[in-house]
């Protein structure tokens, strides 16, 4: 059925060709993008240039912009990385060979290149990638942002199939791994949150913010004792104004001692204010 | 224009001005460049060191001190989204972020006598997880805000943007106690810049993107949320993509920035807008009646870079009363930055807008400088003063047939400013949308959202039509001729809360025109309309209710896959035995597949498509069409052979020559050349005699071949009345290629 050829081999007419050029040189291909705008905006290295620009350039065909996007998936910005995943994803051949390149090298030794791999599989969605994915959520000799990576990408896929790695991610001995896993944790449907209850007083403040959220929504009693002395002693404000949010959704009335101390005597007013919210629905 | 936008503007040239009775202005102050601004809809950029400033007098010389929120200790890392002053000019509510790790949530700064902060803000603390944003007040004490977070829960993933990446924000509102949470039925994609109108409606910007239709529009609600009513931006009324940031200036006039959907920093120029026209001495106010004057015509209205000295506007406000008045002309608090505001030349330059305040007169299009710190946007320019409150709305009543359910109708189907309908319509297809978040980057080759089948309402002898669905979905209405094909698609889609009622007196009715519904007068309310109401687990693979007075031969499925429904009609009946991809394939002296050529012209590379009917057992991996290493799409072969080249491929630098044409329009069955072939028998009533084909006594293809013809095509047959309801519906819901059932997850 297919039946591809390159009419250039076939030395097309010359008066075609120019015509041809003559018409591609004016036309804006895409939706609104074309190849110089891409490399104009790659090589402005602004995110917002470069994210609007692929954005606008879903749709083009343009062999040329493949080799320039792939090489932004290296980019240390990591919204330049998923936008230009996210337009590979547009374009199934190229995102087929680039899923098999980012296996391998979540298989290999670069830590940087794997954390990239992860953050573009995370991007691509699909559920081939959930095996070594899970695989690198194991990988101890890895720097923890790369299992942070990682965790990350599983949650993007949402899949049940990565689930057990996730709860093993809340585990890990890195702070944004663990916190990755609760983001992850939380993109998953049907779940009642019960595996983040003990991660209410971690050592990391990202993950008691990310838990206090997570305690909220969940109305994790199981978390309440740590949220309690969050609440009071934490020395990040989000992360007290987030656990005194998150007592007043879980709703036991034991916590209103906390929450009134909170609500007269923490430094930060916006503390106080969701302290006293929360004080309104237990009662 | 180019003069006067560089001459300074002393204390003395506003002291007879149109801001001379003015004591302060607040101005929000963010640190540039605000990154991850995006297109015209976005709401989460986020940079450190945003401020509430007062301004005092509001001239060049006026005395800018901080207002809010600096000096309170845990808003070191703030950055300010947009805020709103209070009727009485006693409070600001304002939408904050205290760092990169945190979402957008509401504050409320109480002011003092002077118009100073009386203390350190409060937080609502609605809810951390998710960003609260472009918060407004409205009557009642309450606050109108904008959301990520979904009216139907926290398990349900929000709508995502056009791109599909984008988590969309909807409509919310809450007492300024922190109390009374509501949340609005969703759009499919993100709704934008509340404001209130004197009317006591929630104007606002949304996207609407269906199809060919991609473009921001000017849309007003009620605070319960109830009787959504287009305002601006459709039926062509707009001379740009989006419109957005609206502000009333009197009943029936608004300014409006308008520009590309992206590229602009969220700036446009500035459209002074009518809503509606002196008719017979009666004023009327429709989407059609309104009309528009362009305030600054050197303004790009796309998103090409704006020319030195021209500039953009990223914020335009009123002021009240006689003062802001010049003749019909009006003086305008506006937020301008010189230079292209173009995001992709600002960026290759490493420079960044600067917007400063400047007092606009639209008479003569001059610009007095106010204010200007050069370090920051000094955006969003609103007077300190009391302002008089809108009339408070009355909650929308109940519907009367259900707490739990929409009632959604039309009280005579056949009227629409749009002009008549092209046939009788004897029913109403109610489809529910969805998008990337539930799975899929794409929905076909014609781009349209993901939708499903929700029902067929029967339209009654007096044309009227009714249903009750799922409260806080989008959808869109078609209504169908007795052959169950779309007569009109309904280009947007619209929600109900859950109780709440969208009958309409047509399509596109005007806004200023009363809708008289009587319960036992109009049929279709006469009795309780039929019930689509379904449980999420099962949304969308239920089994399909029809009324009992309306049967129809339905396929069973509401959500259309086209590998599963489609291809599966394809294959039994045995269409793939002719239509098999090969080009020289003759059946009784015509050929069976015609061929598509498609070249691209960057790289002369050429692909032909044979038509070809047969399952692919792997999607995209042997069908996908590809020029050089890339890939176009990956559907089946079957879906290009009928679907054909619907993406604009003249704008992908593509060129189609060939002989095989479209067969199945999106959205419109009617015109598409498959109809012929299916020739659908009449399903409603229900009768499959040759007469009753949609073209009476014309044959239904391949039954127009010898009987041999067909034996040795493995018994070719026409589909059954079942199997044409599938390309019929697949066709009308915009030629989707993915279904729910796709998901292999049992509901949504």
């Amino acid at each position: 059925m297919r039946n591809v050829m390159n009419l250039k081999k076939l030395a097309v007419a010359a008066l075609l060709g120019v015509m041809v050029i003559g018409l591609a040189g004016t036309a804006e291909a895409g939706r609104g993008s074309n190849y110089s705008a891409i490399m104009s905006a790659i090589n402005s290295r602004n995110a917002d240039s470069i994210i609007n620009e692929l954005e606008r350039a879903e749709k083009l065909i343009c062999t040329r912009c493949i080799d320039p996007v792939i090489r932004l998936l290296d980019n240390e910005d990591y919204r330049i990385r998923e936008v230009a995943a996210w337009w590979i994803t547009r374009r199934p051949v190229t995102k087929r060979i680039v899923a098999k390149t980012a296996e391998a090298r979540l298989r290999g030794t670069d830590p940087r290149l794997a954390r990239n791999a992860a953050d573009t599989l995370g991007t691509f969605q699909h559920p081939d990638a959930i095996p070594v994915l899970v695989e690198t959520v194991g990988r101890s000799d890895f720097p923890s942002y790369v299992r942070a990576s990682a965790l990350q990408a599983l949650g993007r896929i949402g899949s049940i199939h990565g689930e057990a790695a996730i709860i093993a991610g809340l585990s890990d001995t890195g702070g944004d791994a663990r916190m990755a896993a609760v983001e992850a944790y939380m993109r998953l449907r049907g779940r009642d949150g019960a595996p983040l209850a003990t991660l209410a007083g971690d050592s990391d403040a990202g993950v008691r913010l990310r838990v206090a959220q997570a305690a909220g929504r969940y109305r994790l009693e199981g978390a309440r004792a740590g949220l309690e002395q969050v609440l009071l002693t934490d020395a990040d404000p989000m992360v007290r104004r987030n656990a005194a949010w998150a007592l007043g959704k879980i709703g036991n009335a034991a916590s209103r001692t906390v929450l009134e101390q909170a609500a007269a005597n923490d430094d930060i007013s916006y503390v106080r204010s969701a302290a006293n919210l929360s004080l309104r629905s237990i009662r | 224009l180019a003069i006067l936008g560089t001459v300074a503007c002393g204390k003395d040239e506003t002291a007879d001005g149109p801001l001379k009775d003015v004591s302060a202005l607040v101005i929000l102050q963010r640190t540039p460049p605000v990154g991850g601004m995006g297109d015209v809809l976005q709401y989460t950029a986020y940079q450190p060191g945003g401020r509430l400033t007062r301004l005092s007098p509001p001239s060049a010389d006026g005395v800018a001190t901080t207002l809010c929120c600096s000096q309170f200790p845990g808003f070191e890392q703030l950055d300010i989204n947009s805020y709103d002053i209070a009727f009485d000019a006693k409070s600001i509510v304002f939408a904050g972020r205290l760092s990169a790790s945190d979402n957008y949530s509401l504050y409320i700064l109480t002011l003092n006598d002077l118009g100073e902060a009386a203390g350190p803000p409060t937080n609502l603390a609605i809810d951390p997880n998710y960003h609260f944003v472009q918060p407004i007040f409205v009557p009642g004490q309450r606050i109108v805000f904008m959301t990520n977070k979904n009216v139907e829960g926290d398990d349900v993933p929000q709508f995502k943007d056009e791109y599909e990446r984008g988590e969309t924000s909807q409509l919310g509102s809450i007492s300024v106690m922190g109390t009374g949470l509501e949340f609005a039925p969703r759009n499919l994609s993100h709704r934008v810049n509340p404001t209130m109108m004197a009317s006591g409606q929630v104007l606002f910007a949304e996207w609407r993107h269906l199809g060919d239709n991609n473009s921001a529009q000017l849309t007003a609600v009620n605070p319960d949320f109830s009787q959504t009513r287009e305002i601006f931006g459709r039926e062509g009324s707009s001379p740009c993509n989006s419109v957005f940031k609206a502000r009333e200036v009197d009943p029936g006039r608004l300014v409006a920035l308008c520009s590309s959907r992206d590229r602009t920093i969220q700036a446009g120029k500035i459209l002074d807008i009518s809503l509606g026209q002196m008719i017979g001495g009666v004023y009327h106010q429709s989407e059609a009646l309104s009309s528009f004057r362009d305030l600054t015509p050197l303004v790009p209205g796309g998103r090409e870079p704006s020319d030195p000295n021209v500039g953009r506007y990223y914020n335009v406000a009123p002021i009240p009363g006689d003062a802001g008045k010049n003749g019909d002309d009006l003086f305008l608090l506006v937020s301008w930055a010189n230079g292209p505001v173009e995001d992709e030349t600002l960026g290759a330059a490493g420079l960044y807008a600067d917007f400063g305040i400047f007092l606009f007169d639209s008479r003569t299009g001059s610009r007095l400088p106010i204010f200007n710190d050069p370090d920051m946007w000094d955006v969003d320019p609103r007077i300190l003063a009391p302002r008089p409150a809108p009339q408070a709305i009355e909650p929308s009543a109940p519907n009367g047939f259900s707490d739990q359910l929409a009632l959604v109708g039309g009280l005579t189907v056949s009227r629409s400013s749009l002009g008549a309908l092209p046939g009788e319509a004897v029913g109403v297809n109610i489809l529910e949308g969805f998008s990337g978040e539930e799975g899929f980057m794409e929905f076909g080759l014609d781009e349209h959202e993901g939708s499903k089948y929700i029902g067929t309402a029967r339209v009654m002898s007096d044309n009227s039509w009714a249903a009750l669905i799922n409260g806080n979905i989008p959808f869109h209405v078609q209504p169908i001729d007795a052959w169950g094909v779309s007569l009109r698609n309904e280009d947007i889609w619209q929600a109900v809360g859950p109780g709440d009622s969208a009958v309409c007196g047509g399509c596109h009715e005007a806004r200023d025109e009363a809708q008289v519904i009587q319960p036992g007068v109009v049929q279709a309310l006469a009795q309780r309309p039929v019930d689509f109401g379904e449980a999420r687990a099962t949304r969308g693979l239920g089994p399909v209710v029809t009324p009992g007075d309306f049967p129809l031969p339905e396929t069973g499925s509401k959500s259309y896959s086209w590998n599963t429904d489609l291809q599966g009609a394809l294959d039994a009946a045995k269409c793939g035995t002719c239509h098999n991809g090969d080009p020289a394939k003759m059946v009784e002296g015509k050929r069976a597949n015609r061929q598509l050529i498609f070249t691209e012209m960057a790289t002369m590379t050429q692909f032909t498509y044979t038509f070809d009917l047969r399952r692919s057992d792997g999607v995209g991996e042997d069908y996908g069409y590809t020029f050089g290493d890339e890939f176009i799409q990956t559907y089946s072969a079957s879906h290009l052979g009928l679907i054909g080249y619907a993406m604009d491929l003249g704008e992908m630098g593509i060129e189609l020559s060939g002989d095989l044409p479209r067969l199945m329009l999106a959205t419109n069955m009617r015109e598409s050349p498959l109809l012929r072939y299916i020739n659908p028998s009449k399903l409603y009533p229900y009768d499959t005699s040759p007469g009753a084909r949609r073209f009476p006594n014309m044959p239904q293809h391949p039954m127009e071949f010898s009987a041999d013809t067909l034996a040795a095509h493995d018994n070719a047959r026409a589909l059954t009345p079942q199997e044409a309801l599938i390309f019929i519906r697949i066709a009308d819901a915009g030629n989707q290629f993915y279904g729910l059932r796709d998901r292999g997850v049992a509901g949504y």
